[in-house]
């Protein structure tokens, strides 16, 4: 087993806690972050939970007159970023700026500033259209304003994409920083809480309860019944294993470059929402898993969606987050999986307790609606 | 672990000295085995081994073997290319929704774009515009690389895009903010990966996706990373390109930065006033150059370098001193491993807005130097406006039909020379000239900077 890359720096904004050691207490405490919506009126909606986050802990942990302004999401980004890069132990300051690079992860973007341009555009017509609202409404300004907050001049880059694009940010960071030779780089993904996106997945009958079952996320189970919408960012700072050992980093976990160690697999948190893919994700699991694994009983097997909402895109990079810090501290949080699996999950015994595990690989797995999927390999370093 | 660098390192040295004298392969073979077998060690050997195979994999050539494009110029290579020798206008008062409230009143739209193509595995009902080009586009190239049949299950998808399918995504609004219910298919294709997404379940691909959205950079970081990839090795063959279509949302957006001209679109010329929005794609077919030579492929041209960078500076406004953008030129000509002096012809972002051209002047100015007042400049948004995330795709694909034709695109409305862009910009169309090595720039929002370098497959 070799790693190139590792993860020296966690920084999360979540609806269940902001900064890694609040997350990971709520982890292990089973503490959920889905309330009533406050930001918007859920009327005439059958759901009305979300997972939202009070953006008065935001300015505790990130204020930068520049960025005052800028939308949710770029705010949620931009106090993640800074919250691993001060986990890391570096200083943005007197770092090479053009061996610096930043990769977010975003599903639907700045919905919020993209709603309000475009309502009083067709409302009120052009000329009442403001620019800060345009300008922040592209899919790349979060990266944008991290950039220019942090001094990343390597390489700014957004991928878009659905649910797993917050763990596709982090594949495309690795190669990112092989190709254009950087020394560190910031990868995750970020996601913010929309009236309009509530409704579109509404419409979908996504959102539980899309039946007469009670309201929230039931990962695997027969009476699911579809997701909580969540918000919040997580990035992750990632460094070469060697630059980060010779500084005398803490090293929460390596990123795995090959694919082939299934059988060393004793954690997996998958992102199975409650909605009709999880059904997908469990035969991916079961086949990875369970089928010549020899280990297949000692597998735990967690998901943190019950907790964070579905975070879409920073949620993939929070499941990447909780497994780093899983392998780094030797405790597998309780698994959120209740009673009554579905049938492709059969091999799976979750754990009530936290458990105390030197686990040696976790397994982060994601699939988005559009048919897209992604699995990312972290392992703990000696 | 001293000794076995040092046999490394005395290996590099002499396959540079080799390769330098333009040695045969077989001498190039002969003595890797020697090197290899006059080394006592085992693990060493295979070290040895490993770091070949890398120093191989890492010099692996990217050619291109396909390429698809839609304009306001047309539909296909074919048209465009006519209008590119010609210097055809194809920025029109804009008909698709209504404009008089606005300062500026035109955009290159792609008219007579009628999707009649037979799909195998979606429904064309329930696809966005962008969709429907990039499918189109994407034929287009995979045709011409001769992969209609028989594209490898496994080929990447890369893809670069602002909007994503707005186009769809604003009708739904529209009708969500007046109280009416709105077709739910509009909103299945509308976030900017699901298009790529669509793509790939048409052509049954399984390979590895991004959709990257850097704003109007984003077409050339979908190239230059699907070029980064196949010369790693990771993939042998890519789907990559760009695409944005025309929006009233862009359109009101950079109407209210005051970014659009009420008049044309000048770019580099003293009277510049702003920039003037347009609609296409560009794809390509990448693949590593053995394979396409392997399966008897046409090469159409060489990808040899690329270049990023970030400004840091402001979200809407580039830096003006140019620096990063230089930045990434510089990255992209070092990569490449050719002099400055080697480019025949540059193919500028040119949005025509005072801020932009300025600054790229500066990056031109300074990578080249003195030869910044000799090498051909020209941006063609001022033929099709500037595409956003499709303009680095379209632009990348238009520079290697200008190269393959060997004529300059043409840089329309250039009229009065601006003392802040001393530079030769092509003003006429027809020029006809020999393009050998090209570089095409690509700067947007937030910042982002690209630059990649074509060569001519008889150099």
């Amino acid at each position: 087993m070799s790693c190139e890359y590792v993860i020296t720096g966690i920084g999360i904004v979540s609806p269940i806690g902001i900064g890694n050691p609040a997350f990971w207490d709520a982890l292990l405490a089973g503490r959920t972050g889905i309330k009533e919506i406050k930001s918007f009126n859920t009327e005439g909606q059958r759901s009305r939970l979300g997972a939202e986050i009070n953006p008065d802990d935001i300015d505790a942990v990130f204020s930068d007159k520049r960025f005052r302004r800028a939308a949710k999401i770029s705010k949620y980004c931009l106090a993640a970023a800074g919250l691993a890069i001060k986990d890391s132990g570096l200083d943005p300051s007197g770092w090479d700026p053009a061996k610096a690079g930043l990769v977010v992860g975003v599903t639907h973007g700045a919905m919020n500033y993209t709603r309000e341009f475009h309502t009083v555009l067709i409302r009120e017509g052009a000329l009442s259209a403001s620019p800060m609202f345009f300008s922040d409404s592209v899919l790349n300004a979060p990266a944008g304003n991290a950039s220019i907050a942090f001094n990343i001049k390597g390489a700014a880059h957004t991928i878009a994409g659905g649910i797993p694009a917050g763990i596709d940010a982090i594949d495309y960071a690795i190669r990112v920083m092989r190709n254009n030779n950087l020394d560190v780089c910031i990868a995750g993904g970020a996601e913010e809480i929309d009236a309009l996106v509530f409704d579109s997945y509404a419409r979908f009958r996504l959102l539980s309860p899309n039946n007469r079952g009670k309201e929230g996320i039931k990962p695997f189970a027969s009476d699911r019944n579809g997701l909580v919408t969540g918000e919040g960012a997580c990035m992750l700072v990632l460094e070469k294993k060697e630059a980060a050992v010779k500084r005398g980093a803490v090293v929460y976990a390596g990123i795995s470059d090959a694919r082939d160690f299934d059988n060393k697999i004793i954690y997996a948190v998958t992102g199975a929402n409650g909605t009709g893919k999880d059904v997908v994700e469990a035969g991916i699991l079961k086949a990875l898993l369970a089928g010549n694994n020899k280990n297949a009983a000692k597998v735990f097997v967690g998901n943190i969606k019950p907790l964070t909402g579905e975070c879409f895109a920073a949620g993939s990079a929070m499941q990447a987050a909780s497994a780093a810090m899983a392998l780094h501290k030797g405790i597998i949080p309780p698994s959120t999986i209740g009673k009554g699996l579905i049938k492709e999950m059969d091999w799976c015994r979750p754990n009530t307790k936290a458990e105390e595990v030197k686990a040696d690989m976790a397994l982060i797995s994601s699939i988005g609606f559009e048919g897209s999927g992604s699995l990312l390999y972290l392992m703990r370093l000696y | 672990m001293s000794f076995c660098w040092s046999h490394i390192r005395r290996y590099y040295m002499a396959l540079f000295l080799f390769s330098l004298g333009r040695m045969v392969f077989s001498v190039n073979v002969i003595f890797i085995f020697r090197v290899v077998l006059q080394t006592p060690d085992r693990s060493i050997r295979g070290q040895i081994c490993r770091q070949i195979y890398w120093f191989y994999k890492m010099n692996r050539r990217v050619v291109i073997t396909g390429t698809g494009l839609i304009t306001a110029l047309g539909i296909g290579k074919k048209q465009n290319l006519s209008g590119i020798i010609e210097g055809r206008n194809a920025i029109k008062e804009i008909a698709s929704f209504d404009v008089k409230s606005y300062r500026g009143k035109t955009g290159g739209e792609i008219k007579e774009f009628n999707f009649s193509k037979k799909l195998k595995r979606l429904r064309p009902s329930r696809l966005d515009r962008a969709t429907k080009l990039l499918l189109t586009a994407a034929d287009e190239a995979v045709l011409e690389a001769g992969l209609k049949e028989g594209l490898p299950q496994d080929t990447s998808l890369i893809l670069g895009t602002t909007l994503g399918g707005m186009f769809s995504g604003e009708i739904y609004h529209h009708s969500r903010i007046y109280g009416k219910k709105g077709r739910p298919s509009l909103i299945l294709d509308y976030l900017a990966h699901c298009q790529g997404a669509h793509l790939a379940e048409e052509y049954g691909l399984n390979g590895r996706q991004f959709t990257i959205s850097n704003a109007c950079a984003s077409g050339t970081n979908a190239i230059g990373f699907a070029y980064n990839e196949i010369r790693s090795g990771r993939v042998h063959t890519v789907i990559a390109g760009g695409y944005d279509t025309m929006c009233e949302f862009t359109f009101a957006g950079f109407n209210s930065l005051q970014a659009v001209t009420p008049s044309l679109c000048r770019p580099f010329d003293k009277g510049r006033d702003g920039l003037v929005l347009g609609e296409g794609v560009g794809v390509m077919v990448l693949e590593e150059m053995g394979r396409a030579e392997g399966r008897g492929a046409d090469i159409i041209a060489e990808v040899i370098g690329y270049g990023e960078a970030s400004d840091a500076f402001h979200i809407t406004r580039p830096e003006p001193g140019g620096v990063s953008a230089a930045a990434a030129i510089s990255d992209a000509l070092e990569d490449a491993q050719i002099d400055a002096s080697l480019i025949d012809y540059i193919n500028a972002h040119g949005t025509a807005t005072s801020y932009n051209d300025a600054m790229e002047a500066r990056a031109i100015q300074r990578v080249f130097g003195n030869a910044s007042k000799t090498i051909p400049v020209s941006s063609i948004k001022s033929m099709i406006g500037h595409l956003l995330g499709g303009a680095g795709a379209v632009e990348a694909v238009i520079t290697i039909l200008a190269m393959k034709e060997g004529v300059l695109p043409p840089n329309l409305n250039y009229k009065t020379p601006d003392p802040e862009c001393p530079l030769n910009i092509v003003d006429k169309p027809g020029q006809r000239i020999s393009i050998k090595r090209a570089v095409s720039n690509s700067f947007g929002f937030g910042g982002a900077n690209a630059a990649i370098v074509f060569q001519d497959v008889n150099v």
